[in-house]
């Protein structure tokens, strides 16, 4: 005999599976590939901005040398 | 006046001096029929009877119950031989008491043996029930004798020598040189029994036994054997056969009546006292390894209950413990439940169930007669130590069962009522509220522009499970769960019950968002907990659904900074403030929604309620 309380059961286990099982794991997985794209992209922005202040320095330094 | 009295006397006293001279006069006819009755050692003298002793007066203590035996005193009958160190004397007797003298049976009787005490190392007493007429005869085994013939066993007793106590002790006792046996064992009328006597002498000894010159129960059989084994050196064993046409000196004092096989044992017994027999561990049928065991016994107390500790143990010397079950009060009957199943062959093969009492009462018992040729159905009483042993079956039930028994109740007040009439099983939709969530929170998605895939993917999900119900009620199922068993048990079936012509599969799409939207509606009449459980489940999908998105916005902004792209930055932070701000936007808007309508609620509440007061006043002008 089925009731209204197995379907409620039914529904806490759907919420319990969405909120506390799925949204975590979920969570973790984005933070995880997160993170990896943050320390993937931060030293090719430095390595890039590195260049570029170097860049700057030799074209100052060939336009002193040049006068 | 002299001649009133003397008619009052002739009246009165004088029938009463008649009619005891009538009864004065006592006659007993005595047949000795023995060819060996010349070799009594003592012959009674019958000379007399009022002043000879008879063989009641022999008995120590005196008969209570119905006694029967010789009514003369017995002769004693000395075996010429002395005895060596390993001897044997088996003496036998065959008996059959009739209706008259004990109605149906007796369940206690003391039997004094015919054995002169005198010299006896050790006594064993066996009560054989004979299943047929065909005779029986005695033959060799070892150094002993035993009785051929169709027998089963009633009683073994191994008489204590030295326990000369009639009240206390054991129940066989010494007295003189007779030796007393209490049996507590069934014993029927026009039944043929074999009563047998196994004796060891000291050195030395002369054997002895009792002889009556009477058919001691009337029942006209005089079969009495004795066989002496006499081992007067290693390889010179002799071996004598007596077979003697009188009765041995026994006589009986049957002081508990028997019913048909059923019977009562009345015992005082002390805390600490206990009822045990051995049993064999029970067979389970093939389906199922664990059981509850249950014993149920009924008893009867002056106060109805019992105070006992109900233990099964496997019968080995450790008694290790399979299950126990104790109250203060049992009622009426012990109903004693293992706490747990009990695993097959727990108890092993043989088991010992063990009542301990834990108060001071008399208590009766039902005891069963069963005889057998192995003597196993017998019980025991120890009480203060002493073991009292009933050769019957206790009268209990042992049953196995799934789940646990406990007493019920015998109070008329706590009966149950009658059950609850309950309705048919009705069909899950649960396939169609899923659904439904599904179209809800797809729609919303939708309309907020939250994932209009993701949206439009639940709503397809939610009629299709709306559809697939529907099927699964038209298949015969009771919903989804059973059209899912029904799919693994009947794939091809179901498939082709799918499938059958568009027009009706059109039909029950129809009838399938009509059956929800009814169902809905009853259901948000009927039932309160689907109403929330309906909720939950688009609750869950935004409690799942925004952190995500959320998440996925706040690492791309995250990626965008690590990437050194500011304004790619700027753009996300952007987007992560238009969300929140438009769901923040979003629950004023709904609150303004609810409250205007509130407000135009109470509107048409104040006019409502103004006119009315305007017709009251009207209709009250018109009366006045």
């Amino acid at each position: 005999m089925t009731t209204a309380t197995d379907f409620l059961d039914l529904s806490l286990w759907i919420f319990d599976f969405m909120v506390k099982f799925l949204l975590p794991i979920v969570s973790g997985i984005l933070a995880i590939i997160g993170i990896y794209g943050v320390f993937t992209r931060i030293p090719k922005t430095l390595n890039k901005w590195v260049w570029k202040q170097a860049d700057e320095f030799q074209k100052a330094m060939r336009g002193r040398g040049g006068r | 006046m002299p001649i009133v009295a003397v008619a009052l006397v002739c009246m009165f006293i004088l029938p009463g001096y008649v009619q005891a001279a009538e009864y004065v006069d006592k006659t007993i006819d005595m047949e000795i029929d023995s060819e060996n009755q010349d070799n009594y050692d003592e012959v009674v003298n019958l000379g007399d009877p009022s002043t000879a002793a008879t063989n009641p007066d022999t008995w120590t203590p005196s008969p209570r119950g119905i006694w029967l035996g010789a009514s003369t005193e017995e002769s004693l009958f000395s075996l010429n031989d002395i005895l060596y160190d390993n001897n044997t004397l088996d003496l036998f007797h065959e008996v059959k008491f009739n209706s008259t003298q004990i109605m149906n049976g007796a369940s206690i009787t003391i039997i004094r043996s015919p054995v002169n005490m005198e010299g006896v190392e050790s006594l064993r007493f066996s009560l054989y029930r004979l299943l047929d007429d065909s005779g029986w005869s005695i033959f060799e085994v070892g150094d002993s004798h035993l009785i051929t013939g169709a027998y089963e066993y009633v009683a073994r007793v191994d008489v204590n020598i030295s326990d000369t106590s009639i009240t206390g002790g054991e129940d066989t006792w010494i007295q003189g040189d007779r030796c007393y046996i209490e049996l507590h064992a069934p014993i029927y009328s026009g039944v043929n029994y074999v009563l047998h006597w196994r004796v060891t002498y000291d050195i030395d000894a002369r054997p002895s036994i009792y002889l009556s010159s009477q058919d001691v129960a009337n029942d006209n059989i005089t079969n009495t054997r004795a066989a002496l084994v006499n081992e007067v050196e290693p390889d010179n064993i002799v071996i004598r056969n007596y077979s003697w046409a009188v009765e041995p000196g026994v006589s009986y004092d049957m002081i508990n009546g028997l019913g048909n096989s059923l019977y009562a044992e009345s015992v005082y017994v002390h805390a600490g006292d206990y009822l045990t027999w051995e049993a064999s561990d029970p067979d389970y049928p093939d389906d199922e390894w664990d059981y509850y065991h249950t014993l149920m016994m009924p008893f009867v107390t002056d106060d109805h209950t019992l105070n006992a500790t109900v233990r099964y143990t496997m019968a080995n010397t450790n008694e290790t413990l399979v299950w126990q079950d104790s109250r203060t009060e049992w009622l009426d009957y012990i109903l004693a439940c293992s706490e747990a199943p009990i695993e097959f062959g727990s108890g092993g093969r043989y088991t010992r169930v063990n009542i301990t009492f834990n108060e001071d009462v008399r208590v009766n018992f039902m005891f069963v007669d069963t005889p057998d040729y192995y003597l196993d159905d017998m019980a025991t009483f120890v009480l203060s130590g002493i073991a009292h042993t009933i050769y019957a079956r206790p009268w209990a039930s042992y049953q196995l069962s799934l789940g646990d028994i406990v007493p019920p109740s015998v109070n008329p007040y706590d009966w149950p009522g009658l059950l609850e009439v309950q309705e048919n099983q009705k069909q899950t939709w649960y396939g169609t509220i899923i659904g439904i969530a599904m179209v809800i929170v797809g729609a919303a998605a939708i309309a907020t522009g939250i994932g209009i895939p993701l949206g439009a993917a639940l709503v397809v999900g939610g009629v299709s499970m709306m559809i697939l119900e529907d099927i699964a009620h038209r298949s015969g199922y009771r919903g989804l769960p059973d059209l899912v068993a029904g799919v693994f048990s009947n794939a091809i079936d179901a498939i082709w019950d799918a499938l059958q012509g568009v027009g009706e599969f059109l039909r029950s799409v129809g009838e399938g968002i009509w059956d929800a939207i009814t169902w809905f509606v009853d259901a948000v009449i009927e039932f309160g907990a689907y109403l929330i459980g309906m909720l939950l489940i688009p609750i869950a999908m935004l409690i799942f659904f925004y952190p995500v998105q959320y998440q996925l916005k706040l690492w791309s902004f995250a990626w965008a900074m690590a990437d050194g792209d500011l304004r790619g930055a700027g753009r996300e932070a952007n987007g992560i403030i238009r969300d929140s701000s438009k769901a923040v936007r979003t629950t004023i808007r709904m609150a303004s929604k609810v409250d205007r309508r509130v407000k135009v609620a109470h509107k048409a509440y104040s006019k409502w309620q103004k006119n009315r007061e305007a017709t009251r006043d009207d209709g009250e002008g018109d009366k006045r």
